[in-house]
C-alpha cells in the first residue's frame, strides 16, 4: 500500500501528528534540562571530550531543543523544524553511540524520563524518531510534487 | 484560521510537556523538610550514599562514611550485601557532596534497604 494513495488532508495530518510528537519529545526533554541544569551541566562536565564546553553545551543544547519545536509549532516553518530535529537527533544518536564505543563510564543526561532508557534502547528511540521525522520529510516533498 | 488552529494545537502540545516535565522532576526529591511556625528549618531527613572505601555488611552510624548526592544517576551498584545507604536527619539541607556532618548536627535515622556499592555519580 503506497502512502500516494492516501488524500492530501490525510497525509497533512500524519505530517502534522509527526510534528506533535516532536515538539513534546524535544519541549519535554529542553525544559527539563533547564529546570535541572545544574544536574545537566554537572553531568557534562563528566565527559572527557566535552568537559571543556560543558557549561556552553548545557546551554546552547535546551535552546537549540526549544527553537526546533517553535518552528515546529509554526506550520510555515514546520519543514525546518523537522530538518533541525532530524540533525540534533542524529548528534545526539552520534554521541550515544561513540559514548558506547569508546567511554568508560555512560553518562546520560538527556532530561526527563528518558534517562530511565538503557543505552541500546535509546540508541532504537532516537532512530524511531528519525525514522518518523523522514518520513514527514517526504509526505511534504510528496505533497509539493503532486501539486505542481 | 486553519493555520491558528495548528498553532494553537502545537501550542497546547508544548504545554502539556513542560507540564509533564515539572511534574516528573518534582517527584524526583526524597528531602523530608520539617519548619517551625515561622518558616524556618528545623531538620532535613534524607538519603545519604556509603563511600565505597567504608563499604561493608554491617549498620555504620559514622557520618563521615556517608555523602550526599543529588544526581540522578547516583546508585547502588548491586551484587554485594553492603549497606549502600543510610537516612540522615541534619539541621540544614545538604549540598551535593556534602557529608551528614557537613549539613549539621547528623542524626542517624536508619539504613535504607539498599544492598551493594555506591556508583560515585
Amino acid at each position: 500500500m503506497k502512502i500516494i494513495h492516501f488524500s492530501e488532508k490525510f497525509r497533512n495530518n500524519i505530517i502534522f501528528c509527526i510534528c506533535l510528537i516532536c515538539i513534546f519529545l524535544f519541549l519535554y526533554t529542553g525544559y527539563s534540562k533547564i529546570e535541572d541544569h545544574k544536574r545537566f551541566f554537572k553531568g557534562l562536565t563528566r565527559v572527557a571530550i566535552i568537559g571543556p564546553y560543558a557549561l556552553f553545551i548545557s546551554w546552547i543544547v535546551p535552546l537549540v531543543e526549544i527553537v526546533i519545536s517553535v518552528l515546529l509549532i509554526i506550520p510555515k516553518t514546520s519543514k525546518w523544524g523537522l530538518y533541525g530535529f532530524i540533525i540534533l537527533m542524529s548528534m545526539f544518536t552520534i554521541y550515544i553511540v561513540s559514548m558506547v564505543l569508546w567511554a568508560t563510564k555512560l553518562p546520560c543526561h538527556c532530561g526527563g524520563a528518558i534517562e530511565k532508557l538503557s543505552w541500546t534502547q535509546h540508541i532504537w528511540f532516537n532512530l524511531a524518531f528519525i525514522a518518523i521525522a523522514i518520513f514527514a520529510l517526504r509526505l511534504i516533498k510528496l505533497n509539493t510534487s503532486l501539486k505542481t | 484560521m486553519k493555520n491558528f488552529k495548528k498553532i494553537a494545537l502545537g501550542l497546547m502540545v508544548g504545554a502539556m510537556a513542560i507540564g509533564f516535565s515539572s511534574f516528573i522532576n518534582s517527584s524526583k526529591s526524597h528531602l523530608l523538610v520539617k519548619r517551625n511556625a515561622k518558616g524556618k528549618i528545623i531538620s532535613v531527613t534524607t538519603s545519604y550514599f556509603r563511600l565505597p572505601a567504608d563499604a561493608s555488611t554491617g549498620t555504620d552510624m559514622n557520618a563521615s562514611h556517608y555523602v550526599f548526592s543529588d544526581g540522578a544517576l547516583a546508585d547502588c551498584i548491586s551484587g554485594t550485601n553492603n549497606v549502600c545507604k543510610s537516612e540522615w536527619t541534619t539541621t540544614n539541607t545538604p549540598a551535593d557532596g556534602q557529608s551528614p556532618a557537613d549539613a549539621g548536627s547528623p542524626t542517624f535515622v536508619s539504613n535504607d534497604g539498599s544492598r551493594g556499592i555506591y556508583n560515585g555519580n
